[in-house]
């Protein structure tokens, strides 16, 4: 009867092995999956480019934007992140170091978009 | 148990089968989770199909998800959204429906196994409209969803099933 018992043989063996599968993929992805390869940080000010960086090569600059607001961003360690904003929220620095292609750091309020490009895609594809 | 009998019970209890599992998907319509991944769902109109499945059979069970499938597109979704719904629903059935006729499979590895393939299903759609790329970051997110939703599903199910086997 399939109700009797709580977890059968088989099920055990399915969820033990999908936890299996899960645990090598996290720590494939986490040690063996390359970051960013030679990514480059693309910074955008009101949709318009400021400047391209690559990920690798430590450097750290402060954007100026129209309205007076600076946001400074730091690069190097494969990273990119925004360290020191006047915005209002500050959410663009409380969104930390970004390191895999596609992911972005936004400060609204003062329009400023990093972005990691290139390099490997932060999913599974490729 | 007894499986429904006259051409009327049949037709009865497949109707209030579908229409629960129509409106468990309308609660989750509703109700939708409020956090992670668009298209994350509980899938509470799986423990209606997985209990059809129990109690009535493969055969009453693939027809109560197929008509809840065609309701709800017609009612909330678009023809587009129903081809989602399809794949998931028909890849995570057959998946089910082997696993069920395996002894050694429970409601719960049951239930796992339809939950993951329902978003396999539902990411193979995604991946030939959309093309490569986006789609497959979130694959893994997806997928771990359909495992944990489906294990609540598949425990969920184990009380509800005698009583349900009783009322028939």
């Amino acid at each position: 009867m399939p109700t009797h018992r709580f977890l059968k043989k088989g099920d055990a063996v399915l969820l033990a092995v999908l936890a299996g599968a899960a645990l090598l993929f996290c720590l494939f992805y986490r040690f063996l999956y390359p970051k960013a390869i030679a990514g480059v940080a693309v910074v955008t000010v009101n949709g318009a480019l400021y400047g391209e960086y690559p990920l690798d090569t430590a450097h750290s600059f402060t954007v100026e934007t129209a309205d007076g607001g600076h946001n400074t961003v730091v690069i190097g360690d494969g990273c990119a992140a925004i360290t020191d904003a006047d915005c209002p929220d500050r959410l663009c620095v409380q969104r930390g170091r970004i390191d895999r292609s596609g992911q972005t750091v936004v400060c609204l309020p003062h329009g400023v978009v990093v972005t990691v490009r290139g390099g490997a895609e932060s999913g599974v594809d490729n | 148990m007894k499986k429904p009998t006259g051409v009327a019970e049949t037709v009865a209890v497949f109707g209030v089968f579908a229409a629960l599992c129509f409106v468990c998907g309308y609660i989750e319509f509703l109700l939708p989770l409020p956090f992670l991944v668009p298209g994350m769902k509980l899938g509470l109109a799986n423990l209606v199909v997985l209990c059809a499945l129990y109690a009535l059979g493969p055969r009453m069970a693939a027809g109560v998800s197929l008509v809840r499938i065609v309701l709800s597109a017609l009612t909330f979704g678009s023809l587009y959204g129903m081809m989602y719904s399809l794949a998931g629903a028909v890849l995570s059935f057959a998946v089910m429906v082997c696993l069920y006729r395996l002894p050694c499979f429970g409601t719960v590895g049951v239930s796992v196994a339809g939950g993951i393939c329902h978003n396999i299903g539902q990411l193979l759609v995604a991946f030939a409209f959309l093309g490569v790329g986006g789609v497959l970051t979130y694959a893994p997110v997806l997928l771990l969803s359909g495992a944990v939703t489906g294990f609540l599903i598949g425990i969920a199910v184990q009380p509800v099933l005698p009583r349900i086997k009783k009322l028939l």
